[in-house]
């Protein structure tokens, strides 16, 4: 399994990208985030749970993502987070600024 | 009601938080068991799969600061906490909450008791729409009938003009009658106000001529007494003075003009038949500027009227109307006079409020720096440097919130006894309240203060770098102490200046006073009493008959050893004027007539007053009606008419007058117009051989005890003696004087309370600040003391060193006093503004109080003992 380096390694800002990213496919409540942001990520990507509520109570303050409670699939109370249409254009402008950056990483990287 | 709100944001808020908490640990919970079901999916057993779930979440309580802190909720807890620890400190140091919150209380409230009084008198509007675009025309209540047609005639800058005079009338009937102040205006009086009535109507175009309905509008206050609010009123007749007039309106609550005490309006009878129509001047003129009118217009339009009223009429010189013509705002009109004193009061207590701040601010430095030695240990314990300021903050603010609380209590308190003493006259003090959206502001902005006032404490503390914890440290926090040290003398020798200005002011509005009790007035206010006492004009006998018979019950009174009756009391009723030919000269007639007061006494008038006569006689009871006609003149009109000669033997006649009168004595002058005016001329006649009918007047008492004792006996015995007798303005001639010279008796009396409290301001803040110096440098003198220096030395040590803080603000307030005077150069009468024995007793006041505040402290310090503060302590 993926170590607690890359975990840490995880670039600043870029959970709250996450976040916005998997919330724009569904609603989620924080488990199934985490979860979903690991599946994606092929397990390269854990989010810390010390994080990740923070981050969540964060964009809702922010107004990007409601929240609400509601009841799972096997019939249990859970806060799911949803997007905003503000959090849809913060997500975009999220998505180039990462696009831009890691484009810049790669040049780098790929260096001769 | 600030208390309770504060406290009902502060329960929903831990309301909302218990439920955030609730929902964060459901959700985390959630998470959690979801965790644990998902290893147990993948095989783990139940108890292994929760004990690894648990290690991959981490800490549970963790976790839940950490959300939490995202709230941004954190700092209400901390708030809380820091305003316990601050309240605990300020209950540890009672000495020093008191004296702070008592400074600052006592600033903030006088402060925002005076303020509130200027802003109800001079900011508030009318209860009138057209209330600041009325002007009153320039000669005060001096226009005739004849002049006021003349002036509305044509007139471009106003759109309309009325004119008022003021009268004391009866309402109803036997022994239902009672005495109202009214006000007889002309039929566009409301029109100029731009007042509408709760009730029927106002008055109506001409109904201020002959012939017209005789009608009267109601106050809403008077509907309320007389009538029990009945909205049925109108249409009813009532008696006015006798004459039956129906009653058309009443006007809405808290309506009045010109002030609150006139509680009914009747039109004027303006009869151009009528002698008085074109006879002496009584009225008031007030104009509503048309809109849009600029200065330069109603200017040229004043001008304009002045002109054509110097071709209609011929005016003797001092009632010349076509000279210095102006119109000045109603405002000014009615409160003229209180504005300069207001704003100079202001400025006083701004300058107490500033003097109450920096000494709070000094005694908050110096705790800081006695505190310092806690605050670096608690640094150098991880305590957050945020977090520090934050306590000493917390600890100002809740300081300054109670002292504003305090101030504000206070402010409520004062502020009808600010405006009971405030020379406004007219029941204006009733109309006045305290604007309650002020106090909160105050609150508020004491509380910011006090935040602001930490600042500076806090800034050098976290300069301070928190590592200087060896043993030498507080030897160390010297330096740091030092240039505080140079700050609070700074701050000490600020309150010093302000305290100096005050003193001084006080002193010289103290001697202004005094000045103005010096003056001669020409009369002996000990034992004088005076009412003032109406009856019907169909009384037998008439006014004359009335006079006789008061003054003679009057004097059977026991105790009472003169009395007479005249029309007016000096000082305080301007009284009749009247043109009065002089019949060896006669140059003096036609435009070049001399105006003079008229007074109709009894005789014993001079005698129960104390007046002199200077020349002749005073009159006797020989001087009835049918006798010759006599008179007096004062000084002032025998030095004008006939310099160096005697007035005895001369003759005069006023313009009501049928006859000459011969001048049988002088009196010497008594103030008319005011103490501080110079006096007027003024010529009495016999009461008896006064040709007009006057029912009453003011009689006047002397006695050797107490004339106050004595004024509600007088009041039975006129009302016993004619069933129409109304008495009103029962007062000692004492009192009549002292309301004369009211602006200065007040204003003495602010600047003395001023004065009072930046003395007690200015002690404590010296005070305060060399205790600290003295208690810091300590070890310093035990150490020296022990090398055996003498303790007479240091204490004059730390005198010279205090005194030269005390010396620099007494001379910069002594400067700063001098420039104060100069600005308050109209409001005091007798002393130079710029006066020396003012000044002195400024500087001189607060040297003495600088040099006992600091000598308790310096007595203490040569009392150190040098073997404990050697052994560390």
């Amino acid at each position: 399994m993926n170590d607690d380096k890359s975990r840490n390694d995880m670039i600043k800002g870029t959970l709250d990208l996450l976040i916005l990213k998997v919330l724009s496919l569904e609603p989620l409540h924080g488990w199934g985030i985490s979860e979903r942001i690991q599946d994606m990520s092929r397990a390269v990507l854990e989010v810390n749970q010390g994080a990740l509520y923070p981050a969540l109570h964060r964009l809702v303050r922010r107004g990007w993502i409601t929240s609400s409670w509601a009841t799972t699939e096997n019939n249990r109370r859970a806060r799911y987070y949803a997007l905003t249409a503000e959090g849809r254009r913060q997500l975009g402008a999220e998505v180039v600024h990462w696009q831009r950056l890691s484009a810049a990483v790669d040049r780098i990287v790929a260096a001769t | 009601m600030g208390i309770t709100s504060d406290m009902a944001t502060r329960l929903s808020a831990l309301f909302r938080r218990r439920r955030m908490e609730r929902e964060l640990d459901e959700e985390l919970a959630f998470h959690l068991e979801r965790e644990v079901e998902k290893l147990a999916a993948e095989g783990l057993d139940p108890d292994r799969a929760r004990t690894e779930a648990l290690r991959r979440f981490g800490g549970v309580q963790h976790h839940r600061e950490r959300a939490r802190a995202s709230w941004g909720l954190v700092w209400l807890d901390d708030l809380w906490r820091d305003l316990r620890i601050g309240a605990r400190g300020l209950r540890r140091a009672r000495g020093f909450t008191a004296v702070a919150v008592t400074t600052m209380g006592l600033g903030i409230g006088g402060t925002l008791a005076l303020y509130g009084a200027i802003h109800a008198l001079l900011v508030r509007p009318f209860p009138f729409p057209a209330g600041d675009r009325v002007e009153v025309f320039w000669s005060d209540q001096n226009w005739r009938g004849s002049e006021f047609d003349h002036v509305r005639e044509g007139v471009v800058a106003f759109e309309e003009v009325a004119a008022y005079g003021h009268e004391v009338v009866t309402l109803g009937e036997g022994r239902g009658r009672a005495p109202v102040a009214a006000v007889m205006g002309s039929a566009g009086l409301f029109d100029v106000l731009g007042a509408a009535p709760l009730l029927g109507r106002t008055f109506r175009e001409g109904e201020d001529r002959p012939g017209a309905e005789p009608v009267i509008v109601l106050s809403h206050g008077l509907w309320q007494q007389r009538y029990g609010g009945n909205p049925g009123v109108v249409g009813r007749l009532v008696s006015v003075d006798g004459v039956q007039r129906t009653i058309v309106g009443v006007m809405p609550a808290g309506f009045f003009f010109p002030s609150p005490d006139q509680r009914a309006w009747v039109p004027l009878d303006l009869d151009p038949a009528d002698g008085a129509y074109a006879g002496n001047g009584w009225l008031i003129l007030v104009g509503r500027r048309a809109n849009g009118a600029s200065n330069a217009q109603v200017e040229a339009e004043i001008q304009g009227i002045a002109a054509r009223l110097g071709e209609r009429f011929t005016y003797s010189e001092e009632w010349d109307k076509t000279r210095g013509a102006f119109s000045v705002p109603l405002r000014t009109y009615l409160f003229g006079e209180v504005g300069p004193l207001l704003r100079l009061l202001t400025l006083a207590t701004a300058l107490l409020l500033v003097m109450a701040l920096a000494n709070v601010s000094a005694l908050l430095l110096g705790r800081m720096i006695d505190r310092a030695h806690e605050m670096r240990l608690r640094a150098a314990l991880g305590a957050g440097r945020a977090r520090l300021v934050r306590q000493i903050v917390a600890e100002s603010v809740l300081l300054s919130g109670i002292a504003g609380g305090v101030g504000v209590a206070l402010a409520y308190l004062g502020f009808g006894a600010v405006v009971s003493r405030l020379p406004l006259g007219g029941g204006f003090e009733t109309t006045i309240g305290l604007d309650w959206r002020l106090l909160v502001a105050a609150l508020a902005g004491a509380t910011l203060l006090g935040a602001l006032v930490a600042l500076a404490p806090a800034h050098r503390l976290l300069r301070d770098r928190p590592t200087n914890l060896q043993p030498g440290a507080r030897a160390e926090g010297g330096a740091a102490a030092g240039r505080s040290g140079r700050l609070q003398a700074a701050l000490v020798s600020a309150q010093v200046v302000i305290a100096v200005t005050l003193v001084a002011g006080a002193t010289l509005f103290a001697r202004s006073a005094a000045q103005l009790y010096r003056v001669d007035t020409g009369l002996d206010p000990a034992g004088v009493g005076a009412v003032t006492v109406g009856v019907d004009r169909a009384t037998p006998g008439g006014g004359h008959g009335f006079a006789r018979r008061a003054v003679d019950a009057a004097r059977a009174l026991p105790g009472v050893e003169y009395a007479a009756m005249g029309l007016r009391l000096p000082l305080r009723d301007g009284g009749i004027q009247g043109s009065t030919g002089v019949r060896d000269r006669p140059e003096l007639d036609g435009a070049n007539a001399l105006s003079a007061y008229y007074r109709a006494i009894t005789d014993e008038y001079l005698t129960t007053m104390g007046m002199r006569v200077v020349e002749g006689r005073g009159f006797g009871p020989e001087d009835r009606a049918g006798a010759a006609p006599v008179t007096l003149v004062n000084r002032a009109f025998a030095e004008e008419v006939w310099p160096g000669e005697s007035a005895l033997g001369k003759s005069v006649m006023g313009n009501f007058d049928d006859d000459w009168s011969t001048v049988v004595g002088v009196v010497d002058n008594v103030p008319i117009e005011g103490v501080r005016a110079p006096a007027p001329r003024v010529v009495y006649r016999p009461y008896e051989q006064w040709a007009a009918l006057w029912p009453g007047g003011v009689l006047t008492f002397r006695t050797s005890g107490d004339p106050a004792a004595l004024l509600e006996t007088v009041r039975r015995t006129l009302e016993e003696l004619d069933a129409t007798a109304v008495v009103l303005q029962p007062t000692t001639l004492r009192r009549a004087l002292d309301a004369s010279i009211a602006d200065v008796l007040r204003l003495r009396f602010f600047m003395a309370a001023l004065a009072a409290l930046a003395l007690a301001i200015g002690a404590v803040g010296v005070y305060g600040v060399v205790s600290y110096e003295v208690a810091r440098r300590s070890r310093e003198f035990g150490i020296r003391m022990a090398l055996g220096a003498d303790r007479g030395r240091l204490v004059r040590e730390v005198m010279r060193r205090e005194s030269v803080q005390v010396l620099i603000g007494v001379a910069v307030g002594v400067g700063l006093a001098t420039l104060a005077a100069r600005a308050a150069a109209g409001l005091v009468w007798g002393v130079q503004p710029v006066d020396p024995p003012s000044l002195a007793a400024g500087a001189g006041a607060l040297l003495a109080v600088g040099v006992v505040a600091a000598l308790t402290p310096a007595i203490r310090a040569s009392r150190v003992d040098p073997a404990r503060v050697l052994r560390g302590e």
